[in-house]
């Protein structure tokens, strides 16, 4: 875009003015998380922490057992990922290319499906699990993600696909490949920055959940991190919050995610490859 | 290890049961579609969707029609329902001032954040997608806030909005701007609430527009460039019109995300009812006062506005936007 | 078209014909986890040391009472209710369950308590003697004739007293007669604007809506609500009044900060920095143990005319009316009980009051501060509503009653329209 010294200036004052209004908050928390016990209980930007306790870190995963939520936690997000993109490209292609009967009002449905708030949904959610048996158990989480809970990957993935030129594919489909095949070799990669785009926000949204985990889960064993890192916020006129804690937890749960994104992203250059399209 | 046995590969093969289910449902639901002589692209079609179809119809058609008949009864939760007809409905429109607040706000608040929120995200994904140098790290910062959970956000914009003494308005006083009294000022509830969420302009919302402007051919910006169309220009018919399925998409998204924003106003206390939103009244009543079915009633009738909404922006998009494939 | 021939669709259809048989003896394994045996299901509260605490001090201690029982623990980080109803509403409510007092004429009016007078009636172990326990805890978990738990605590609130900051200022720690215009004056004394700004940076006292103003009401003869729960109080004299002084200490005595100040520096946390010389927390807070200051305990002052009152937050442990074994649920119910009374301070027990300082010696110093103020403690008088109540309390009365909105009485009579609506 601009190839000029002062664009990229601008562009540079920008991004840092940007980037400060947005590592705040990540500071803040970092700030917090080593602080001491006496000082953590003032939730302020106190630039100055008396010791940098990075104890607090390994105090924090040693207070609950951390490494058994973890494991619960990356089991219910690689599972329901997979799952969701998969599912979720899937129908996003079916509701894009092919013509039937019924189309737009399904999709229309589509869309309603997320305008009404889990807030009311939730007791008749929970009774259907019930009703087979699988409270306490991590296929709430999952399953559900699978089938409910991609509409909005549903759609993302629809205006994606409706985007892409027909060319590649009809030349596919003149060969006689059926559309199985035509999605996987074709429609995939040339899908890419959104399949990446799908499986980082999918990622993360697994990998905070609260409320999910909360509602489905009985036993201790099977808690996520998101539900483990609540118990720091003590309880009402009972223990008081362990803020540094709390945030080194916190700080602990976004690195990988930040980590995950930093390499992915750098997978968005390539971009789309349009080379074998016809004129 | 019989633990973990217990605790994930119960599980796992139950995935791959329903996984398999699911294939076979679609490869079925072709196969007889062609046996009643279907065409062939309106079988696959419906065979493509049928994991949704099946989705739709286990996991989001009974809780969502539970919560219809839910609103034509009073249910408290600890009891069984009852019917009362349309009594919650009626109450809702004569007898609630609550309703007509939380409305309103939440409007006002949606009013205001999916338009800046949406420019927002596109300018920040532009200018991360230019050349410069470590946008690697770049992004990542920008990247931050989707990754912090919603709590963190909002204790801390609730300590920066702070009217005397508050980060932000140090700042304004600083540069001799007048100091509003956000969240403890009736009048300046709403901006202080949309200053918040244009935090999440970044994040998952700066991605998606990421990955759409990565895929926008280069070839067109070239043939633009060359038939010496100006930077804006090219902006204007090239970018927007390649993207605007997804502009489309971030509007729509944007209107049903806003009108049920829950977890930021529920952390923020604010004067009287300034900042009641529509989904806090909804748990409210539902989970506080036990009263979930006047509760099921206040989520359709906020699920008809959201779909009245929705539907017009989608008639009103359908000159506007582009597909390159469009049928 | 799906050519799923192409896929050599015999081999693949045989392989996933096992491994679907396979995978679904497997699932129905998992689908029935009926334990086998009696068993006990109780759902808690508690932040991460209380988890601990709870597993190792009542835990092992009821587990070793009952060794043929299997109990499983549900532990609720937050959004307790909200896990709790709807256990209820699917039918599979745990045996039993922590509630905090003003949901308990809710949960009962719902059917979802089980009635405990009978069980409790000549039984005569001591963790179940009503005479032993303090009445105007228990009269909270009594409803319509019934009674539906009882508490496991009662946090009378004290004051605590940051001394160094009273020696600083040359203010002698206050006895227990001291009335509020006593506590104005000492707290005037501990208020200091160190650096000339106008803006002190010390002050006597610290409020945000707590401590409760209802506190303050019954201190001065009032109260919210009639004795018989039937009529709004809020608009008599002596209860606008005591919302008046209230909110007085910050606006017109000017020994509370602004609640800006609160919430930019945090509340407790004032207390916990040395900025704040005396905060009115409950009895078990750990206030008294923060490192680096040096902390008494305190009654908190009597009214005009020297009656005493102070606000108990108290939580109970009740059994679910479903459950199926009752006979099993009241014997486990009872035992629990007294283990988190043994554990959690001030347990609302005379008996165990008089022992405060064994079983928690770290209040030992306040322990007579504690069991005096527990003589005159009180909750809330607290209705099926409740939850309305106090969002309209909140809303209407408290919040711009601190804001300096308007005065006590013009909010008082706008709100209780409403609140007498609720009582209904």
């Amino acid at each position: 875009m601009m190839r000029s010294v002062f664009g990229k200036c601008v562009i540079y004052l920008l991004l840092a003015a940007g980037a400060v209004f947005f590592l705040v908050p990540f500071v803040w928390m970092l700030i917090t998380s080593l602080k001491g016990p006496e000082q953590a209980y003032q939730l302020t930007l106190g630039l100055k922490p008396t010791e940098l306790r990075w104890q607090n870190y390994r105090d924090a995963w040693a207070a609950l057992p951390f490494t058994r939520f973890l494991f619960n936690t990356l089991f219910i997000t690689v599972t329901a990922t997979v799952g969701q993109v998969f599912s979720a490209t899937l129908v996003a292609y079916g509701f894009a290319r092919f013509r039937f009967p019924g189309r737009r009002v399904l999709f229309v449905v589509l869309l309603s499906t997320m305008m009404i708030p889990s807030v009311v949904t939730l007791v008749p959610t929970f009774l259907l699990w019930r009703w087979v048996g699988l409270i306490d158990t991590f296929d709430p989480l999952v399953l559900g993600s699978w089938f409910g809970g991609n509409a909005f990957f549903i759609f993302l993935a629809r205006q994606f696909f409706m985007g892409i030129p027909v060319e590649l594919e009809e030349a596919a489909r003149l060969e006689g490949a059926s559309a199985v095949r035509v999605y996987w070799h074709i429609m995939l990669p040339l899908a890419k920055p959104l399949m990446l785009a799908m499986v980082l926000i999918a990622f993360v949204a697994q990998w905070n959940d609260f409320l999910g985990p909360l509602v489905f889960l009985n036993d201790f064993d099977k808690y996520t991190m998101t539900l483990g890192l609540r118990f720091f916020e003590g309880s009402f006129m009972g223990e008081a919050p362990k803020w540094h804690w709390m945030m080194a937890m916190t700080t602990l749960m976004a690195l990988p995610v930040l980590l995950i994104f930093f390499v992915a992203q750098r997978r968005f250059v390539e971009g789309v490859s349009l080379t074998g399209m016809k004129g | 290890m019989h633990r973990n046995l217990e605790l994930y590969g119960a599980p796992l093969a139950r995935f791959i049961v329903v996984g398999v289910v699911i294939a076979l449902c679609c490869w079925g639901v072709y196969r007889l579609l062609r046996r009643f002589r279907v065409g062939d692209e309106a079988a696959s079609g419906y065979a493509l969707i049928t994991p949704w179809l099946l989705g739709l119809l286990i996991f989001a058609a009974y809780p969502i029609l539970f919560s219809l008949v839910l609103s034509f009864t009073r249910y408290s939760v600890l009891q069984p329902p009852e019917f009362v007809g349309l009594e919650n409905y009626r109450r809702i429109f004569t007898a609630d001032p609550n309703f007509r607040v939380a409305m309103k706000v939440t409007f006002a608040f949606a009013a205001l954040s999916v338009p800046l929120g949406m420019i927002a995200s596109l300018l920040t994904a532009m200018l991360l997608n230019t050349n410069v140098r470590l946008v690697g790290v770049w992004r990542t910062i920008y990247y931050m806030p989707s990754v912090l959970p919603a709590v963190s956000t909002a204790l801390l914009w609730r300590w920066l909005l702070v009217p005397r003494g508050g980060l932000v308005n140090k700042v304004l006083g600083g540069l001799g701007l007048p100091e509003p009294g956000w969240f403890n000022d009736p009048q300046w509830v709403i901006p202080a609430f949309v200053l918040m969420s244009l935090q999440g302009a970044a994040g998952n919302n700066m991605v998606i527009f990421l990955a759409a402007l990565k895929g926008v051919p280069a070839q067109l910006h070239e043939a633009a460039h060359i038939d010496g169309a100006g930077w804006w220009a090219r902006f204007r018919h090239v970018t927007i019109p390649q993207i605007s399925p997804v502009i489309l998409y971030h509007l729509i998204m944007g209107i049903i995300g806003s009108m049920q924003v829950f977890t930021q106003p529920m952390f923020i206390r604010t004067p009287g009812r300034s900042g009641l939103f529509y989904s806090v009244h909804i748990y409210r009543t539902g989970w506080e006062y036990l009263q979930m079915g006047y509760a099921c009633a206040l989520a359709w009738v906020l699920l008809i506005v959201i779909l009245i909404l929705t539907c017009l922006v989608l008639r009103g998009s359908r000159s506007l936007v582009y597909y390159e494939a469009a049928k | 078209m799906l050519r799923v021939r192409a896929l050599g669709i015999s081999i693949v259809g045989v392989v996933f014909s096992i491994a679907s048989v396979a995978a679904v003896a497997v699932c129905l394994s998992g689908c029935r986890r009926q334990p086998s045996g009696p068993s006990v299901t109780i759902a808690v509260w508690g932040g991460a040391e209380e988890i601990d605490q709870f597993r190792s001090q009542v835990l092992t201690s009821v587990r070793r009472q009952t060794p043929n029982v299997s109990i499983e623990v549900i532990y609720i980080p937050r959004d307790y209710h909200v896990k709790l109803a709807t256990l209820m509403a699917a039918g599979q409510p745990p045996d039993l369950f922590y509630l905090s007092d003003e949901y308990v004429p809710q949960y009962a009016e719902l059917g979802a308590l089980l009635d405990l007078t009978a069980w409790i009636e000549g039984d005569d172990d001591p963790a179940v003697d009503l005479e032993d326990y303090y009445p105007s805890i228990v009269s909270n978990y009594r409803w319509g004739g019934g009674l539906y738990g009882l508490p496991w605590i009662a946090q009378p609130v004290v004051v605590f007293c940051n001394e160094q900051l009273f020696a600083e200022a040359g203010v002698e720690l206050p006895d227990r007669e001291w009335r509020w215009a006593e506590f104005v004056e000492v707290g005037k004394r501990l208020t200091a604007d160190l650096d000339g700004d106008g803006l002190p940076e010390r002050w006597g006292f610290v409020i945000n809506g707590w401590p409760p103003f209802e506190m303050f009401a019954w201190q001065n003869g009032g109260d919210t609500v009639s004795a018989d729960g039937k009529h709004v109080r809020l608009l008599d004299p002596k209860c606008v009044e005591a919302a008046q002084f209230y909110t007085d200490l910050i606006a017109k005595y000017q020994v509370a900060p602004p609640l800006d100040v609160v919430t930019e520096q945090g509340f407790s946390e004032l207390f916990r920095a040395g900025k704040v010389a005396m905060f009115m927390g409950g009895a078990a807070d750990e206030l008294d143990s923060v490192p680096g200051l040096n902390v008494s305990v305190r009654e908190v002052p009597t009214g005009p005319d020297g009656s005493r009152a102070t606000f108990a937050w108290n939580a109970g442990l009740c059994i679910s009316r479903g459950t199926a074994d009752k006979e099993l649920a009241y014997r486990t119910w009872k035992l629990f009980l007294d283990a988190i009374q043994h554990w959690k301070i001030p347990a609302p027990r005379r008996s165990l009051a008089a022992r405060l300082e064994i079983i928690e010696p770290r209040k030992a110093h306040a322990a007579e501060v504690i069991r005096s103020s527990m003589t005159y403690m009180r909750p809330f008088r607290v209705i099926a509503r409740q939850r309305q109540w106090d969002t309209i309390m909140t809303e209407e009365f408290e919040e711009p009653l601190l804001r300096g909105a308007d005065d006590a009485r013009t909010l008082a009579r706008r709100a209780s329209p409403e609140l007498q609506m609720l009582l209904r």
